[in-house]
């Protein structure tokens, strides 16, 4: 008698399927490393939310390689829940979930962890500076970010990158500053500038990350190691890179990532990590890499405005003013 | 009308619109200090920014909702009760000296009437409802408050119903003593009794004023 409550398994035994390992592939580097990938963003995705936005980053050449994807929602403002204490403006509250299947390799667990926790603060941190509190007193802003899929490791224990730091993590919170301004301009919320976030990180010059150097040396993990070592003795130049990608395979030695309002001029947030500098207070190499972090954040920044824009003027579609007011002054839209 | 400084079709949140001095912000616009000797107007919300006659300048965003929207799904209003805004609420409870009320729709300003994405907690004092009918209303379906007189305290609004055209918009019957009779619609007689459609029993409510 089987029991007719659960599904039972085969009678006989089955052997487990073996998958072919997905990180077999060697990282190719077709961009620049001053050019940014391209970004799809678009925004009103979720119905329910006063505000939403979804991010994604093109999918390399190998459909495997991971990739980022996420999405924001925004909901207020509504009143505070009543156990708060008064708050003369509106409370911003940001958080940062990864999805159980956006990290590949591992599923993660449905319980915040401290990687969601400090995103969620820094995001936060972001966030809470470009929107206009004083507008909304007495009530509650909530900003969700759901990442769906995250490209490379997040710096747990085992992503280890041979040495260099590991820049999933600031891409996450880059693409997550990025979705949710726009989510919150979708949203109407009145804020003084949007936000953007951008990623820069520092690596040595060597054959085969620039790719300008040499053409056809090794990409072998080992020999990139070695590699870099041998820069590290013979103190080779520094390059930028600009949103680098884990999977581009570069080994950073430091890296930044920002969030900006470009219509203001102001950071929001600045987040750097790596060591740099061993001659020298490695102040030049800072002032480097957040500016070529702001530098991202502004070409980010103009993707979120278009993004915008593009839901306005299908807004104004909809009700019948596009003829009048918006008919042949589509491109006039200049941020200075 | 000339307009000295031509405001683009869209505006974006952070777009510079127009030095402050002579012009003055108006809803969806901030003033940026830029330094100690330039004030600007920026944008800070999308939508398509407006000059008024007296050198304000606004920012309105197409609501789809508002004009046969059909097709596309209804945004909800991005509201909040200010002090001498009207409001519509909902009675959620009542003791013997205040009504507790949910606010679902509001009128700030001089535009329409607007129904709220959330609702909030409002009080109506008994002090607040009118000088003579102190405790003695009945207040239980429906209410029409009005004039939010103080922004209340940590979670609540104060609303008043002392005017004559605030109060009781929609009532329902159902005294204490017909339990059987209850939920018929009530109409108003006078200022302070409503009246069963069917039954003809009186109930005292603060109306708000009958037509």
């Amino acid at each position: 008698m089987t029991d007719r409550r659960r599904i039972n398994g085969p009678a006989e035994g089955t052997t487990p399927p073996v998958f072919l390992t997905s990180s077999t592939h060697k990282p190719v580097i077709k961009r620049s490393p001053t050019t940014l990938r391209k970004i799809f963003l678009k925004t009103s995705l979720t119905p329910p939310a006063t505000g939403s936005a979804f991010l994604e980053l093109p999918t390399p050449s190998n459909p495997s390689t991971p990739t980022l994807k996420l999405t924001a929602s925004v909901y207020g403002p509504r009143p505070l829940p009543s156990s708060t204490t008064f708050s003369p403006d509106a409370r911003l509250t940001a958080e940062l979930k990864f999805s159980p299947f956006s990290t590949p390799g591992h599923r993660r667990g449905y319980i915040r962890d401290g990687v969601e926790r400090d995103l969620s603060a820094q995001l936060s941190i972001a966030l809470e500076k470009s929107v206009d509190v004083g507008k909304y007193p007495k009530s509650a802003i909530d900003v969700f970010v759901s990442v769906l899929d995250c490209e490379g490791g997040l710096g747990d224990a085992g992503d280890g990158n041979d040495g260099g730091v590991e820049v999933g993590l600031m891409g996450v919170v880059a693409g997550a500053i990025s979705c949710a301004s726009a989510a919150i301009a979708d949203a109407g919320i009145e804020c003084f500038d949007l936000v953007a976030g951008g990623v820069a990180g520092l690596i040595r010059e060597r054959g085969g990350v620039v790719e300008e150097d040499h053409v056809g040396e090794g990409m072998e993990a080992g020999e990139d190691i070695s590699g870099a070592r041998h820069g590290e003795k013979k103190n080779r130049g520094i390059a930028l890179v600009l949103d680098p990608s884990p999977t581009d395979g570069y080994i950073i030695l430091a890296a930044a990532a920002v969030g900006y309002m470009a219509a203001r001029d102001e950071l929001t947030l600045v987040w750097t990590k790596g060591s740099m500098g061993r001659e020298g207070d490695g102040t030049d190499e800072v002032e480097r890499l957040v500016d070529g972090a702001i530098a991202a954040a502004t070409s980010v920044r103009l993707v979120i405005n278009e993004a915008v824009k593009e839901r306005l003027l299908l807004g104004l579609k909809e009700i019948g003013l596009i003829k009048e007011k918006a008919g042949g002054n589509d491109g006039d839209i200049v941020m200075e | 009308m000339s307009q000295p400084h031509p405001l683009p079709p869209i505006a974006l949140p952070g777009q510079p619109l127009a030095p402050s001095p002579p012009y003055t912000s108006s809803t969806g616009t901030h003033i940026h200090t830029q330094n100690p000797t330039s004030t600007i107007i920026t944008a800070s919300i999308a939508g398509i920014p407006h000059l008024h006659p007296d050198m304000s300048i606004s920012i309105t965003r197409p609501s789809p909702s508002s004009s046969s929207s059909s097709t596309s799904h209804h945004r909800p209003l991005l509201l909040l009760p200010e002090v001498t805004s009207t409001v519509l609420a909902r009675v959620t409870r009542l003791n013997l000296r205040q009504a507790t009320v949910e606010i679902f729709a509001m009128q700030a300003g001089a535009e329409e009437m607007g129904v709220c994405e959330h609702t909030f907690q409002g009080i109506i004092r008994g002090q607040d409802v009118r000088a003579t009918e102190k405790d003695r209303v009945k207040i239980l379906e429906s209410f029409r408050v009005g004039d939010v007189i103080s922004l209340g305290d940590q979670s609540n609004y104060y609303l008043s119903t002392a005017s004559n055209s605030l109060g009781v918009v929609v009532a329902h019957s159902g005294g204490e003593l017909r339990v059987t009779d209850a939920g018929d619609p009530l109409h108003p007689i006078n200022w302070r009794q409503m009246a069963c459609a069917r039954t003809g029993v009186v109930e005292d409510r603060k109306v708000a004023k009958p037509i």
